[in-house]
């Protein structure tokens, strides 16, 4: 049986949306080039809002509508910069650590480059893997000892 | 061993808050922010012998990278700013925010943006930073990301003149 190929078909088929058999001015935002526009009225915008020219106003100096509507939205971006992280997120990413890591840190020191040293040493307690180390050399001394102390008395009997 | 982790935790407080507050703007998402937070800190744990250069330029690079993936995939598989979707839980612990035409009109607003240029206008307009340290954070230039808020403005321009200008 033939069957008419529709677009709808043709894109049903596809996992992966494309968007090039939409005319360009139907497709969403994301799929589209956003041409500058040369217009003066963006461009006393953008250099209003880098901080390069004062606010574009109309001739009763009130802000333009679109400089009043950029000036409602600049005070709700700078309202989001207060959000802060929830408390429970930073015990969450601690309890999510992998437990072997910190392990290899101490135990091969020789990979770390100076920052990753550095940022170890602004928190870490300076003596924190001498703590490790020294009851390792500890016991090898002890080991080497008894192992005299073996010899000696193997010789001995 | 509990040193490291100890001295990792302070870095997780000392940055968690721009890095929450990225994530959060680029996703619209609390619950995705924080999952690409801690996705990012474990891969920073795990790999901080790699490390060049400042750290919280590095976790921020990692963090800006798991947003932008999470942003493609969700586009991929159909997925769209919709009802819980819709970054409407955007709270600070100080209050509860009041949920205004213009909050919920720029988060759908930029939804509709690629990910790259609603890093730009977050990074720019939501963080406060200055083209010099966005292109420092990016590895980008001046003029590159100049360019990409110049777009992400006229692109929100065109999406909410018709309602608000």
């Amino acid at each position: 049986m033939m069957m008419d190929k529709h677009p709808d078909d043709a894109r049903a088929d596809r996992s992966i949306p494309t968007s090039d058999w939409r005319p360009a001015n139907e497709r969403p935002m994301t799929d589209r080039e956003v041409p500058l526009r040369n217009d003066g009225a963006m461009a006393a915008l953008n250099a209003w809002l880098d901080g390069d020219a004062p606010a574009p106003r109309m001739a009763n100096s009130q802000l333009t509508p679109e400089a009043e509507l950029w000036s409602r939205i600049s005070i709700e971006a700078a309202s989001r910069r207060k959000l802060r992280t929830p408390s429970h997120v930073a015990a969450q990413i601690m309890n999510a650590l992998p437990a072997s890591k910190a392990a290899r840190l101490v135990a091969a020191p020789a990979v770390h480059t100076a920052t990753s040293v550095m940022a170890r040493a602004q928190v870490a307690p300076a003596s924190s893997s001498r703590n490790i180390l020294m009851p390792r050399a500890a016991i090898a001394i002890i080991a080497v000892v008894f192992m005299a102390l073996g010899a000696f008395f193997g010789r001995m009997m | 061993m509990a040193g490291d982790r100890e001295a990792f935790a302070v870095l997780v407080t000392k940055y968690s808050d721009p890095l929450f507050r990225h994530a959060l703007n680029m996703t619209g998402s609390p619950d995705v922010a924080e999952d690409i937070m801690q996705a990012s800190f474990i891969k920073a744990y795990s790999h901080l012998g790699e490390v060049r250069g400042r750290f919280d330029a590095w976790i921020f690079r990692i963090v800006a990278n798991g947003c932008k993936d999470w942003l493609k995939n969700i586009r991929r598989s159909h997925v769209s700013y919709e009802e819980d979707d819709q970054p409407s839980h955007l709270t600070t612990p100080d209050e509860e925010l009041d949920r205004s035409e213009l909050r919920v009109d720029l988060d759908w607003a930029l939804g509709q943006l690629s990910p790259s240029l609603r890093e730009a206008f977050v990074m720019k307009h939501v963080e406060g930073r200055s083209y010099e340290e966005m292109a420092d954070m990016l590895d980008s230039t001046v003029g590159a990301l100049k360019m990409r808020v110049h777009r992400a403005r006229e692109a929100l321009q065109a999406l909410l003149e018709e309602k608000y200008a």
